[in-house]
């Protein structure tokens, strides 16, 4: 699952995403009067931004195993160092001779 | 006739009280679930539905009147809310675990209890909550009102007269504000619940979201699919006229209003009393949450979709002005004959004005309740009130009356004010006021340098900016203050005109109004908290709210009480305000999961009297419920500033003294280390000592032996020529030796000095192996002894110098050959990998090294002597010489008991570049 820390990296991600699609400039780039499918370019618009930005926050929550309240961390990644296959104690194999 | 009979006033009545008693029904019925325990609304869709009800008339007809006149200028509003729910993880999540905690019931009690439990702010955001909500509260009833008005005259499509021309006992806001009323007192004041979970009412506001949703999308789905032959041929018909095309366009404006609409919509999320309410206080289960985050937008994102095809079929409907935008949602189907739909629109409308009222009349009388009303009577009388009987009956009526209260105010200001203006207009004006409780909210939240100060400091002046460029323009455009108040400045003062503060123009009103109130209420909050002092409580609470996910679960122990309160006195004073059955049922599940006997323990320990202080904070708030319990608990509540001095004094104690003691550690340290270098440098100076003597005996041995045979030689000369050959080779021998001893001590003197030249490279050690023995083969001429060679096939490469890598094993094998047995000498040489590192050794069949001799015999000149006595000799350095190699290579070489007897000398080293295939086999070659 993915960690809090990503979790909230996306949203901060998300956020500014949608903050500035939904600013002035951008509007007036979509304001033109252009009809597409039929419809307003900016209808269009707004609602296909604002439908895509709901998508990113259902799968940012879903993604989210986070436990309720307890606990501010988490167990840390299990570290798997390089296994010491080459075992024996010194001499051991050396000496088979 | 009977087509018509649908929409006769009768039949819009019926229809609407059965409706309100099938709402009554849901929230009936909820409420009997949870009273069983077997609730209806703890699952994320209805939390999420009970969130819509952030949308109200004003989104059901107002949104499509604003659309009529600024295109999509309708739309930032519910933009907003979807922005803060993306950081939902941050903001939403927090604010609910530091309710929970707290016992948090309203946005008064979470500013109050954040700021050291101040009952002045508690009153102050109760204050500006009311203000600010009454004439969001008169938008519902006027849009009510209208609707019906509206819809009576059918088949007429009329805009009905001003209503303040009805007596008030027939105007049906006032009638629709008394039964509202009795909703609110009967599902939002059933009893004092210590939890403040109303589940009836927010069963009947989910039922509420859901109709509204169905009947506008009815409405839009018969403007775009009946009317018109879908979306496509409404904007084309919309493109022919360029009144209505020009919406779709860049609006006036600009889009410059779009980032204050959606910056406050953000905050009113969060900071409308209602929303509060149905998000925070009401959720049951914090999981709920990460559904409800998209769901609920997705909702509004729903809602919205059918805004402006409505408002387009509006005005090509209605092409001359005479119909009211907002009534469009109305008045098209009506003006089709779809008496059905626009009976459904009412309903549809009506459901998302009472939503509104129910759940914002509830969260505003907990809040006048808790925040302004009990403060003041605790503090006028509260001794009389502390020792009358049941106070939960007082409670109640407190509440009943409040909730009466706000519906009358807001139906006052919708006869007195509300005619004139927009629904949209009145509604931001709303927004304005709630968003000035954002920055002590969210600044409380992750700020712990915020303080008391600085919250009321920022709260009255944003406060009072939103009263003066805001509310105070909107009367004076209903005719209540002169307009030239707006025109021309009060007092004709220009700098102080209320649209254009201080010369402050070309924007519009509402950016114009959030600008100064924010940047007052910021700036206050800020520059209070930053130069004034927190109090101890203020510190407490700070700590708690900012670390909240620390201290979950942990006691929300404020209170450090000395002495403690009998049982029974909690009990009484808990009864008195939840009611004796609700108290019984706390305190026992408090002894349940406590293990505790309440029936045997008389006095109640300072866990139990701050349980009791957060129950009682549930029902009347932070503030009172700690004057509450200090008039039971004996002895008294130690002052906060005392524990808060006692710790400060013992933390800078410890600080201190963790200080010194750092201090002298690293003094002892420092003494050590000093201690070692002497040591050292006397042990260098002996070694010193002992080198030059050592050295200069050793060079003395090969040159008196050099020096006698000369002068042999020399004095002699008629010695024969067998003789002379014989002294003649052990001269140069002996003189080889010097030679060999003089360049080992420059070698080894280079090495320690550091200033030896190392020809590092990737190194194939077999290459050395088979150098080494090819040098060492002259040394085993000519005696008997066996020298094997055992390596694995593949060899890890090392990163050495190899000159002086075959030196090393030269050395060994040399020193094995000295020392093995005399008769049948056997030398072995092993190669290979040992954990990951190369490995060679060098075995021998000789006498080994004592265990004494172990760590010296690779020191200068320290052979180990006492066996071999009489043996020919080494210069002494070549172990000392090894050993700086195979350091400096990074490895490590010792000596050990070779198997049966001998001594093994072995060395590692690090590898460069490891074996490709590990060896299987071992390659076994006799050498020699």
């Amino acid at each position: 699952m993915t960690g809090p820390k990503r979790i909230a990296e996306r949203s901060v991600a998300t956020f500014l995403f949608a903050g500035a699609a939904f600013s002035p400039p951008f509007l007036s780039i979509f304001g033109a009067d252009v009809f597409v499918f039929g419809l307003p370019l900016l209808y269009l618009y707004l609602f296909a931004v604002w439908g895509l930005v709901i998508a990113l926050v259902a799968w940012i929550a879903g993604s989210d195993a986070a436990p309720p309240p307890q606990g501010k961390g988490w167990p840390p990644h299990a570290k798997g160092g390089p296994a010491h296959a080459m075992g024996g104690p010194p001499g051991g194999r050396a000496w088979r001779a | 006739m009977a087509r018509l009979a649908v929409l006769a006033s009768w039949s819009i009545l019926a229809v609407s009280l059965a409706y309100l008693c099938l709402l009554f029904a849901i929230a009936y019925y909820g409420d009997k679930r949870a009273d069983a325990g077997r609730s209806i609304i703890a699952n994320p869709y209805i939390y999420a539905l009970s969130m819509a009800v952030y949308c109200t008339s004003w989104t059901f007809y107002g949104s499509v009147g604003r659309a009529a006149s600024g295109g999509m200028d309708f739309l930032p509003i519910y933009l907003g809310p979807t922005l803060t729910f993306v950081l939902w993880g941050f903001l939403l999540r927090k604010l609910i675990r530091i309710c929970k905690a707290h016992r948090i019931t309203s946005i008064a009690d979470f500013i109050s209890s954040r700021y050291g439990k101040s009952a002045l702010l508690g009153g102050m955001v109760t204050l500006i909550a009311v203000l600010g909500i009454t004439p969001y509260i008169a938008l519902q009833l006027k849009a009510v009102s209208i609707s019906f008005n509206v819809l009576v005259q059918y088949p007429d499509v009329v805009m009905p007269p001003i209503s303040s021309k009805v007596p008030v006992l027939k105007d049906t806001a006032f009638l629709v504000a008394l039964i509202m009323a009795v909703f609110a007192i009967l599902f939002g004041t059933r009893n004092i619940d210590a939890s403040e979970h109303h589940e009836g009412m927010v069963a009947a506001i989910a039922f509420e979201s859901i109709v509204k949703l169905i009947a506008f999308l009815a409405v839009g789905v018969y403007v775009v699919f009946g009317l018109y032959d879908g979306f496509g041929d409404l904007f084309a018909a919309a493109a022919r006229t360029p009144r209505v095309s020009a919406l779709f366009t860049s609006s006036d404006t600009g889009y410059g209003s779009w980032p204050t609409l959606i910056l406050l919509s953000m905050a009113a999320i969060i900071c409308l009393p209602r929303q509060f309410q149905v998000t925070v206080v009401e959720n049951v289960n914090e999981d709920h949450l990460k559904k409800a985050v998209w769901l609920f937008p997705l909702y509004l994102l729903i809602i919205n979709i059918f805004v402006l095809p409505i408002a387009v079929g509006g005005l090509l409907h209605f092409p001359d002005g005479a119909v009211d935008a907002d009534t469009f949602v109305l008045t098209v189907p009506m003006a089709e004959r779809m008496e059905g739909l626009a009976l459904f629109a009412f309903i549809g409308g009506l459901s998302a004005a009472t939503g509104m009222v129910i759940v914002a009349a509830i969260a505003l009388s907990t809040m006048i309740c808790n925040d302004l009303v009990m403060p003041v009577l605790l503090r006028l009388n509260w001794r009389g009130l502390a020792e009358r009987g049941d106070v939960s009956g007082l409670l109640l009526s407190l509440r009943r009356g409040s909730i009466v209260m706000v519906l009358l105010l807001g139906y006052a200001y919708f006869r007195f004010i509300g005619e004139s203006v927009s629904l949209v207009t009145i509604g931001l004006v709303s927004f304005a006021a709630v968003a000035q409780f954002a920055p002590a909210m969210i600044g409380g939240m992750y700020w712990k340098g915020a303080t008391r100060g600085g919250a009321i400091l920022g709260l009255s002046l944003g406060f009072a900016m939103w009263l003066y460029t805001l509310l105070l323009p909107l009367f004076a455009r209903s005719g209540w203050l002169p307009l030239g108040f707006v025109e021309a400045g009060p007092f004709g003062i220009e700098l102080l005109r209320p649209y254009a503060l201080f010369g402050l123009d070309g924007m519009d009103s509402l950016s114009h109004a959030m600008f100064w109130s924010l940047a007052a209420n910021i700036g206050g909050y800020v520059l209070g908290s930053l130069f004034g002092r927190p109090g101890a409580m203020e510190r407490i609470q700070a700590a708690l709210f900012v670390d909240i996910s620390s201290h979950a679960g942990a006691f929300g122990g404020t209170s450090f009480w000395r002495g403690s309160a009998t049982i029974t006195d909690l009990k009484t004073l808990l009864a008195r305000f939840i009611g004796a059955r609700e108290a019984g049922r706390a305190l026992d599940g408090y002894a349940r999961t406590h293990d505790l006997n309440l029936g045997r323990l008389r006095e109640a320990d300072a866990a139990l009297v701050s349980f009791v202080e957060r129950l009682l904070a549930g029902a009347i708030g932070a503030a009172s419920a700690r004057v509450m319990v200090a008039s039971v608990a004996k002895g008294e509540v130690v002052g906060i500033e005392e524990v808060m001095k006692i710790l400060d004094e013992t933390s800078q104690v410890i600080e201190y003294s963790h200080r010194l003691e750092q201090k002298s550690q690293e003094l002892e340290n420092t003494t050590q280390e000093l201690r070692a270098a002497n040591e050292r440098l006397k042990e260098l100076d002996v070694m010193k000592d002992d080198f030059i003597s050592t050295v200069s005996h050793e060079l003395r041995t090969p040159l008196t032996s050099i020096r006698s045979f000369s002068e042999i030689l020399s004095d002699n000369p008629a010695l024969s020529i067998a003789e002379r050959e014989r002294f003649l080779t052990i001269i140069v021998k002996e003189t080889e030796r010097l030679t060999r001893l003089i360049n080992e001590i420059l070698d080894l003197a280079k090495m320690e000095a550091g200033r030896m030249d190392w020809h590092m490279t990737d190194t194939d050690p077999r290459v050395a192996i088979d150098e080494a023995l090819a040098a060492t083969s002259s040394l085993l001429a000519g005696r008997r002894i066996a020298l094997t060679l055992e390596a694995d096939p593949w060899l890890p490469h090392v990163h050495a110098d190899r000159d002086r890598l075959m030196q090393v094993i030269v050395n060994l094998i040399a020193n094995a050959v000295k020392f093995c047995h005399g008769e049948h000498g056997e030398v072995s040489i092993l190669a290979g990998q040992l954990d990951g590192r190369f490995y060679l050794g060098v075995l021998d069949n000789g006498p080994g090294v004592p265990l004494n001799d172990r760590q010296i015999i690779f020191e200068k000149f320290q052979e180990s002597r006492e066996p071999t006595a009489g043996r020919p000799r080494g210069t002494g350095l070549g172990l000392a010489i090894s050993r700086q190699i195979v350091e400096h290579f990074g490895g490590r070489i010792w000596v050990e008991d070779a198997p049966g007897r001998g001594a093994a000398f072995c060395f590692t080293l690090p590898v460069s570049r490891p074996v490709a295939v590990p060896a299987p086999g071992k390659e076994s070659q006799e050498a020699l």
